[in-house]
C-alpha cells in the first residue's frame, strides 16, 4: 500500500538542467515546475541546487563567519548549506531587463524561491551578485491562468455540490431525532 | 534578521527540552492506563474541555501554521477564505458525532462502522481511502517539523524531521490516547496565545493598506477575486476539509470517547473558535512581499514572517508555537491510524480472536511501526506540503456522501459505496493531475455524489441500525 502511495505521488515530479550560452554559469537557476512548464496558477518556484562539483563555495562558507557561535563539529555534523555568489534576484517582462519589476534579496544560503501573484504573461528572471553582474542565466517563466470558462463550470458544479450538502445536513442530520 | 534566526545549539536545546516534557508527561498520564478502552478511547469518559481542546489542536495543524499560509500566498484572498471554511468540517460533524457515539457504544473505528454498515468490500476499499490519507499526513506532518527547523535554525531536515518523530511516538506510546489529549488542551493554549500575538504584531507592523497597496502593485492576482486557480479552490478546500474529517479515525475515535452529549458540543466550540485562525495566519502571509520575504518553498511562509517580525526570541517562540501545532496533530493521527490498523487490519484481517491484552500490545508495536514507515517517506523528501496533503484530498472526499448517507439512510447499499470511493479517487487523482491540486478534492466528491443517488435510487439496503449497536464481528 505504501509502495502504491509513493508511486503516485512520484508522478508528477520533474527535473530540468540549464546551461548559459554553452558556459557554465557560476550559479544554475532552474524553474522547478519544469523549462518549458507553463505556470497556470501564477505561483511558481525557481531554484538554484549547490553544485557538487564546486569546492570553492563550500570552502568560501567555511570562512564566512555567518555562524561563527556554532561549534564546528556541530555544524559540520547537522547543517546542510553550501554559499553562493548571488545577493538577489531580478524579474522583468522584457528579456533586455530594462523595467525591472521585483528585485529580491537573496540570501547566501538560499537555494531556492517561491513567487506568487504573477498575471499572465512572459517573465524573466536572473540572480545578481552585490556588483549587480549577473550569475546566473536568464529563465523563462511564462504564465497563462486557466480560461475562465472552465473555471465557472467548475465554481458553479463546487457550489452547486456544497448547497446539495448543507441542504441535505440541515434537513437531515441537524434535525435528526433518534430512533435507535 | 538572520537568514536563519534561531541558533542550531538553542534549537537543540529547544528539541531536548520539548522532547523531554511531553514524553514525561505522556508517561505521567499513561501510567494508569489499563485497558484497550484506556488506551484508544481513553476510558470513553473525556468531558467538555478537554474534548473541545483536542478536536481544536488537531485541527490546528502543519493545516492551519503552515499550509494555511502557503495556500494564501499562492492562491491569495480565496486562499485564505477557503481554508478558513475548512471549519465547516468539524461544525458540520458536530452533529454526526452525537450520532455515531449513540449508534455504535461499543465501536473503537470508522472502520468498524464501514464494515459493518456497508460490508467487507465497501471496508476494504475505505481502509486504502483512509491508509492513504493517514500516511500522506503523518509524511506531511514529518516533512513540517524537518522543514520548520531547517527554515528557522538551518539544522538539517533529517534530523528535525527524525526528532520530531521520535518524541510524538514516544509519548503517544506512552500515553495512548489520554495522553495524546492531554498534550492537545496544552497545546491549543501555546497555540491560540502565539497566533494571536503573532497576527496583532503583524498588524501593528504593516497594516492592512501597505499590504494591499503592495500586492496590488507586485502580486495583483492575490488580491483578485476572479484569480481562477483560486476560484477552483474554494469549493474544493472544503469538500477536502469536509473528507477529511467525516472520514477519519483521528475524529471518529474522539466521538467515540468523548463522554455522551459532549461531542456535538466539543464539535461545533472547536470549529467556530477555529474559523478566524487561517485569517489571521493568512494574513500574515500577505505580508510577506510588503516585507520583502520570498521563502524558498511557499510552505514556510508563515513561520518566516511571524520570525521576521518578532526577532531572534520571537523566532523561538515561533518554534514553539508550531511544534505544538505539529506534534498536536502528529500525536492524534499516530493514535488514530494506529486504532485503525490493529482493529481493523489485523484484529479484523489477521487475528480475530485476539484478546484486548494482546491488541493493546499491537497497537503500540504499530505506533512505533507507523513512525518508522513515516520516517522513512520523509527521508527523501518528495514534494511539498500543500501538494502532499491536496494529493490525499482525491481519497478522502470520495468518503463524504458515504459516510453522511451510511448514518442517516438504510437505504444506501455496500456496492454503489465501493464504488463511489474507487471511482472518486480516480477522478480527484486524474483532476490532480492534469488540472491540479486545486481541484482534486471537487472531482471526487463530485463523482462519488453521482454514485451513491444513483445508489439509492436503484437499490435499498433497508439496514437494521441494531447490527451497529452490537459491532458485529467479521465474518
Amino acid at each position: 500500500m505504501v509502495s502504491v502511495f509513493l508511486f503516485l505521488l512520484v508522478v508528477s515530479s520533474g527535473a530540468i538542467s540549464s546551461e548559459c550560452n554553452g558556459q557554465k554559469c557560476p550559479v544554475d537557476l532552474q524553474l522547478k515546475e519544469g523549462k518549458d512548464e507553463v505556470i497556470p496558477s501564477g505561483h511558481f518556484n525557481l531554484i538554484w541546487p549547490i553544485d557538487e562539483d564546486d569546492e570553492t563555495t563550500s570552502e568560501q562558507s567555511d570562512s564566512d563567519g555567518d555562524r561563527e557561535d556554532e561549534p564546528s563539529a556541530i555544524k559540520g555534523a547537522l547543517v546542510d548549506y553550501e554559499k553562493h555568489p548571488a545577493t538577489h534576484l531580478k524579474i522583468s517582462s522584457d528579456q533586455s531587463f530594462s523595467q525591472v519589476s521585483h528585485t529580491i534579496k537573496i540570501h547566501s544560503t538560499q537555494r531556492a524561491v517561491s513567487l506568487t501573484g504573477f498575471s499572465d504573461g512572459d517573465y524573466y528572471a536572473r540572480l545578481l551578485d552585490a556588483n549587480n553582474n549577473p550569475v546566473s542565466d536568464t529563465v523563462t517563466v511564462t504564465v497563462e491562468h486557466h480560461s475562465m470558462f472552465k473555471v465557472w463550470i467548475i465554481f458553479i458544479s463546487g457550489a452547486t455540490l456544497f448547497l446539495i450538502l448543507i441542504g441535505y445536513m440541515v434537513v437531515k442530520v441537524f434535525r435528526h431525532k433518534e430512533e435507535v | 534578521m538572520d537568514y536563519n534566526p534561531i541558533s542550531i545549539t538553542t534549537a537543540l536545546v529547544l528539541l531536548v527540552v520539548f522532547g523531554a516534557v511531553w514524553i514525561f508527561f505522556g508517561w505521567w498520564l499513561g501510567r494508569k492506563n489499563k485497558s484497550l478502552d484506556d488506551f484508544m478511547l481513553a476510558g470513553r469518559n473525556v468531558g467538555l474541555a478537554f474534548a473541545g481542546a483536542t478536536a481544536m489542536a488537531t485541527w490546528i495543524t502543519s493545516n492551519t501554521t503552515l499550509v494555511a499560509p502557503q495556500l494564501t500566498y499562492e492562491l491569495g484572498i480565496w486562499g485564505m477564505v477557503g481554508y478558513s471554511l475548512a471549519a465547516l468540517g468539524l461544525i458540520l460533524f458536530a452533529p454526526m458525532a452525537k450520532r455515531i457515539k449513540e449508534l455504535m457504544p461499543k465501536g473503537y473505528t470508522c472502520g468498524d462502522f464501514i464494515r459493518v454498515r456497508y460490508g467487507k468490500t465497501a471496508w476494504i476499499a475505505f481502509l486504502v481511502v483512509s491508509f492513504c490519507y493517514a500516511m500522506g499526513w503523518l509524511v506531511s506532518l514529518g516533512m513540517a517539523g524537518g522543514v520548520l527547523l531547517d527554515t528557522l535554525s538551518g539544522l538539517s531536515y533529517n534530523v528535525g524531521m527524525t526528532v520530531i518523530l521520535v518524541i510524538c511516538v514516544g509519548y503517544t506510546l506512552l500515553g495512548g490516547l489520554k495522553a495524546v489529549i492531554a498534550t492537545d488542551y496544552v497545546q491549543t493554549i501555546i497555540i491560540i496565545v502565539g497566533v494571536l500575538i503573532i497576527g496583532f504584531v503583524c498588524y501593528q507592523t504593516v497594516g492592512f493598506d501597505r499590504v494591499y497597496e503592495f500586492n496590488k502593485e507586485h502580486h495583483p492576482e492575490l488580491l483578485n477575486l476572479l484569480f481562477p486557480a483560486a476560484m477552483m479552490f474554494l469549493f474544493n478546500n472544503i469538500f477536502f476539509g469536509l473528507g477529511e474529517i467525516f472520514h477519519s479515525n483521528v475524529w471518529w475515535s474522539r466521538a467515540l470517547a468523548f463522554r455522551p452529549g459532549i461531542g456535538k458540543k466539543a464539535y461545533l466550540m472547536s470549529g467556530l473558535l477555529w474559523l478566524p485562525i487561517p485569517i489571521v495566519t493568512g494574513f500574515i502571509a500577505l505580508s510577506a512581499p510588503v516585507l520583502g520575504l520570498y521563502p524558498d518553498s511557499s510552505d514556510m511562509v508563515g513561520p518566516m514572517v511571524a520570525a521576521n517580525l518578532l526577532g531572534d526570541i520571537g523566532a523561538i517562540f515561533v518554534f514553539i508555537v508550531v511544534f505544538s501545532a505539529l506534534a498536536s496533530s502528529l500525536d492524534s493521527l499516530l493514535a488514530a491510524t494506529s486504532d485503525l490498523v490493529t482493529r481493523d487490519i489485523y484484529n479484523g484481517l489477521i487475528d480475530k480472536g485476539a484478546s484486548k491484552e494482546k491488541l493493546h500490545r499491537i497497537s503500540k508495536l504499530v505506533i512505533v511501526g507507523l513512525g518508522f514507515v513515516t520516517w522513512l517517506i520523509c527521508l527523501p523528501k518528495i514534494t511539498t506540503l500543500g501538494a502532499l496533503l491536496n494529493f490525499t484530498g482525491a481519497f478522502v472526499a470520495s468518503t463524504i456522501w458515504p459516510i453522511v448517507l451510511g448514518l442517516y439512510h438504510r437505504r444506501m447499499s455496500g456496492d454503489f459505496v465501493t464504488a463511489a470511493l474507487v471511482l472518486g479517487t480516480i477522478s480527484g487523482l486524474i483532476g490532480y493531475h492534469t488540472i491540479g491540486f486545486y481541484v482534486a478534492a471537487l472531482f471526487s466528491c463530485i463523482v462519488s455524489f453521482l454514485i451513491c443517488m444513483i445508489g439509492l435510487l436503484v437499490k435499498n439496503d433497508n439496514f437494521d441500525w441494531q447490527r451497529l449497536k452490537n459491532m458485529e464481528k467479521p465474518q
